[in-house]
């Protein structure tokens, strides 16, 4: 199992482990202080180490760089070199299960397309090409795409914060003015155990799903942006005020148009370059925050609010000096 | 403060804000590659260092070439400089 160490190679190698799986090794770019027998294999970079060249039942891809910030070459290395670089270790028996995402349809709905303005980003164009690839190698392939992924969805568990977290950090680090986004567009998001149960049943009997994309997500039933801030925020007051933390408002959200028209040009005369930088930043999220057409899951998830409660909660917890800073004024110095 | 009260206070905001925490934080850990900072959480970093330690901003110019902890510490007791001798 690549991306042993990642948020949900993690969750993924303890459950098949708990489960009884037989032979469960992971792999991991950096290793892993904590996690025994993980791999180090930079798969961007070199061929397999020698302990992982054997035959497997069932190899999972969860190895990936989903930073939305990354260069096309740095994305192709990350996502679609990682693929290619476990043929050796793939035989027509083996069963791989490739962690994909759901916006790999990036703008257009499907992955056929080479061209990166058919994408939101980086991320969603090299994952599209990594499925291209895993399809045409691949004799046995099951490809598994989530949409944004949270902790845990009973204790918000979670060994990396990326995706909704961001938010968490602008807000709390008083960075984030205002927030683009249309309040009724919809914020799929899943905990990432409701993921590795998925992925973990496809290991233990493929069945049908060999040969098939499934997606696994809210869909029309995902909460809609407003609600989710709303639900995420209120978490993080409920853990601020108990220890005594002065609350955050709630951002205010606020159209592209209306952020174009009004706010960024007062932003570029009042701010200092680096709080324009981290705008800049914060505007890779922004397409997030305005998808208006559901994804449309084979496997749908319900009940989010609870986990992202948790997962705010967990994240605090995990983070208390970002989750305690003091509310600043968001102005040039 | 002292010139290792410094390099303890950065190594502390360094750790409290790295996505990804080591059991053992040093001087030569990485930002990026071992404690999983990205460029925005680089920002956000600059940014509390400045505000914690009472620097004035730094410039893009000074962020260049900044890649591990260690080379946070060097920029920012290279920045107090002036204030410390005083």
């Amino acid at each position: 199992m690549t991306g042993a160490t990642g948020l949900v190679g993690f969750e993924l190698l303890e459950l098949l482990r708990s489960r009884g799986a037989r032979d469960v090794v992971g792999a991991s770019r950096r290793g892993s202080e904590t996690v025994p027998d993980v791999a180090v294999w930079d798969m961007s970079a070199g061929e397999p180490p020698p302990e992982l060249r054997r035959d497997w039942d069932a190899i999972v891809n969860a190895a990936a760089d989903t930073r939305w910030t990354q260069s096309p070459e740095e994305a192709e290395r990350a996502n679609v070199a990682s693929v290619a670089a476990l043929e050796p270790l793939v035989s027509d028996a083996t069963h791989v299960i490739h962690v994909s995402t759901a916006y790999a349809i990036g703008l257009r709905g499907d992955i056929a397309s080479p061209d990166l303005a058919d994408y939101r980003n980086t991320y969603e164009w090299s994952k599209a090409h990594a499925e291209r690839l895993a399809a045409e190698r691949f004799t046995r392939l099951t490809i598994v795409r989530p949409p944004l992924i949270v902790g845990r969805r009973g204790d918000g568990h979670a060994v990396r914060f990326a995706g909704m977290y961001l938010v968490l950090r602008g807000i709390t680090s008083s960075t984030i003015p205002v927030v683009v986004a249309n309040a009724d567009a919809y914020f799929d998001l899943i905990p990432v155990d409701d993921l590795t149960e998925l992925i973990a049943d496809l290991v233990a009997a493929p069945g049908e799903a060999d040969g098939r994309t499934l997606t696994i997500a809210g869909g029309e039933g995902a909460p809609r942006v407003a609600h989710a801030f709303e639900v995420m925020v209120d978490a993080l007051n409920a853990w601020r005020v108990e220890r005594g933390h002065e609350p955050f408002a709630q951002p205010k959200l606020v159209t592209s148009e209306s952020w174009n028209r009004f706010f960024l040009p007062f932003a570029r005369d009042q701010l200092t370059s680096r709080q324009l930088k981290i705008l800049e930043l914060l505007e890779n999220f922004q397409p997030y925050l305005g998808i208006e057409t559901p994804l449309e899951p084979t496997h749908p998830v319900a009940d989010m609010d609870d986990p992202i409660r948790a997962s705010v909660g967990f994240w605090a917890d995990s983070n208390e000096r970002a989750a305690g800073l003091a509310p600043r004024p968001w102005k040039g110095d | 403060m002292s010139e290792e009260a410094v390099r303890e206070r950065v190594r502390g905001l360094a750790h409290d804000m790295a996505p990804i925490k080591p059991a053992e934080l040093t001087s030569a850990s990485r930002l990026m590659a071992d404690l999983g900072y990205d460029s925005l959480g680089l920002l956000e970093l600059a940014g509390l260092l400045e505000q914690e330690l009472e620097l004035p901003a730094f410039s893009e110019d000074d962020a260049m070439g900044i890649e591990t902890v260690g080379d946070l510490e060097q920029l920012v007791l290279r920045t107090l400089a002036p204030v410390r001798r005083r």
